[in-house]
């Protein structure tokens, strides 16, 4: 029976696990969709095939090496690189394996996260970084350094949450505190679009060319992010070991259940679109990251929260992260195509924070060893925007731009990404019409 | 003769664990595609470095002035 029981398990996370990915992808259709329609005609194909590149190459690089770090490095400063973690490229469970089920599915949750994480970065800096520095940031961001967050902060022996009692159930840090630290990184030394300053520092909107799809890419997110939701979860653990208790728990092994997920979602999500609505009078793109960023905010305590707790945090989440974009963007002219920094970076950072608040004195682990507090949710904050976001990308970015490979010539920006490229499909079908016109007329 | 596996008996598929053909050859494998990944990064940065040289060296003074106008009159000519 035990056995039988065992191969349920087994079985149910299995398929749990591997239902999480195809919904997941789609926040990353979700991503492009968004991204190409906010950029302007000229860049939008552009903007695709560097959203679309990087696909293959974070998959690549975390089956090289990025699932490894997820493994390897939970103590500090540098784990226990030594032992064997099943996760390397060569290991026998990095492939097809009779006797492991599952690796390839978690691995593959873990890669969908990847993705998005660099996907977050990827719409900060459209319509002028060069693809090629782009393809190298989204392996720094989604292979190495959102890994290193997640082992150090995402683990139930990661030494943030070990020694300082971190917790960030569905990653308002550990995904998107950093990845809006890391774009912050990228454009400051990426600078501006050409026109988005007037000559005395005046913001001016670049609108996008297709506001409509723009908002629909964030619904898609939305969905995808129910996958992400619960692909953040163990759905079912025999919680007390003698099979008294089976429960959902958080990757921290600590119990929660599906229902107060549900719940926190879509009340946060709730809050959010609201506090955009209000905050924006109406305007339709801040709406949908109103309810982005209200889930963000959310999303380090979904797991306990009240609906109305997720509500009402999302809704503050919202309002600073709005208020932040706009401050920002005038006193240090930082032009975030999308908003990334701030529904991303600041709601996730902020709720992080609150977490620590708001649970003070929860067990962050199931053993009781360790319980949530202020303090290590704050430290936890500045460790994901700062040391693991904004500091990486921002040296790399830095080593780029000296190199001379991290912004397009300003030729190109004023022309279009995609000009070059329309002229020549442009003269294809000149070509073929006159051609046409030549048959009809023998 | 097989790369892999010789039985999907039950007695057999009780003790396999990889699944693949040529057991062995991990390591290669994964020296081979490191090579490959890294030496596409290097050819998609030339690439396209080339590639915009040659782009900026069309889009240049009244050229591009046309350009930014809205005015149809430049068509782009292959190096």
């Amino acid at each position: 029976m035990g056995n039988q029981l065992d191969a349920l398990v087994t079985v149910f996370t299995e398929f749990y696990y591997w239902v999480t990915i195809p919904l997941m992808f789609l926040i990353h259709i979700g991503f492009c969709l968004y991204e190409v329609s906010v950029s302007r005609h000229k860049n939008h194909m552009h903007t695709l095939m560097k959203n679309a590149m990087l696909i293959p190459v974070v998959t690549l690089s975390f089956f090289f090496f990025g699932f490894w770090i997820y493994f390897a490095l939970p103590q500090w400063p540098l784990g226990d690189i030594a032992s064997g973690t099943g996760a390397l490229p060569w290991d026998l469970t990095m492939g097809s394996n009779y006797q492991d089920h599952i690796m390839g599915v978690f691995w593959a949750a873990f890669l969908l996260f990847a993705w998005t994480a660099a996907s977050i970065v990827s719409g900060a800096v459209i319509e002028r970084i060069r693809t090629g520095a782009f393809l190298i940031l989204a392996v720094l961001v989604g292979s190495i350094t959102w890994v290193i967050d997640a082992a150090w902060g995402w683990s139930p022996t990661g030494w943030m949450v070990t020694e300082l009692g971190y917790h960030d159930a569905y990653a308002s840090g550990v995904i998107h505190g950093i990845c809006g630290g890391a774009a912050l990184g990228i454009l400051v030394h990426l600078g501006p679009r050409i026109g988005k300053f007037a000559p005395d520092g005046t913001p001016r909107n670049i609108n996008p060319h297709n506001p409509w799809f723009a908002v629909i890419g964030l619904f898609i997110i939305y969905a995808g992010f129910w996958g992400f939701y619960a692909a953040c979860n163990v759905p079912i653990l025999d919680f007390t070991g003698d099979g008294s208790v089976f429960t959902a728990t958080t990757i921290y092994l600590t119990p929660t259940t599906l229902s107060t997920i549900t719940f926190n979602f879509l009340l946060s999500l709730a809050g959010g679109l609201l506090a955009g609505y209000t905050l924006s009078k109406g305007d339709a793109y801040w709406t949908f990251s109103g309810g982005l960023a209200g889930i963000i905010a959310a999303s380090a305590g979904n797991d306990l929260y009240h609906p109305l707790q997720a509500f009402f945090i999302a809704i503050v989440g919202v309002w600073i992260a709005y208020r932040m974009h706009f401050w920002v963007e005038r006193k240090f002219k930082i032009d975030d195509a999308v908003g990334a920094v701030a529904v991303h970076g600041y709601a996730g950072s902020f709720g992080v924070i609150i977490c620590g608040f708001m649970l003070w004195g929860y067990p962050s682990l199931a053993d009781g060893s360790v319980t949530i507090n202020p303090l290590g949710q704050i430290i936890g904050a500045i460790i994901m925007f700062v040391v693991l976001g904004f500091i990486p990308t921002y040296i790399v970015a830095g080593i780029l731009k000296a190199m001379g490979v991290l912004r397009i010539p300003r030729e190109l920006e004023l022309a279009g990404l995609d000009y070059i490229e329309e002229q020549t499909l442009d003269a294809d079908s000149k070509e073929i019409k006159d051609a046409e016109l030549a048959e009809v007329n023998n | 003769m097989s790369t892999g596996v010789e039985s999907w008996s039950a007695e057999a598929v009780v003790k396999i664990d990889a699944l693949y053909p040529f057991v062995g050859t991990e390591v290669i494998m994964t020296v081979i595609a490191v090579v490959i990944w890294i030496v596409w990064h290097i050819w998609q940065l030339k690439f396209e470095s080339k590639t915009i040289d040659e782009q900026v060296s069309q889009l240049q003074g009244e050229t591009l002035k046309k350009i930014v106008a809205g005015e149809e009159d430049f068509r782009w000519k292959a190096v």
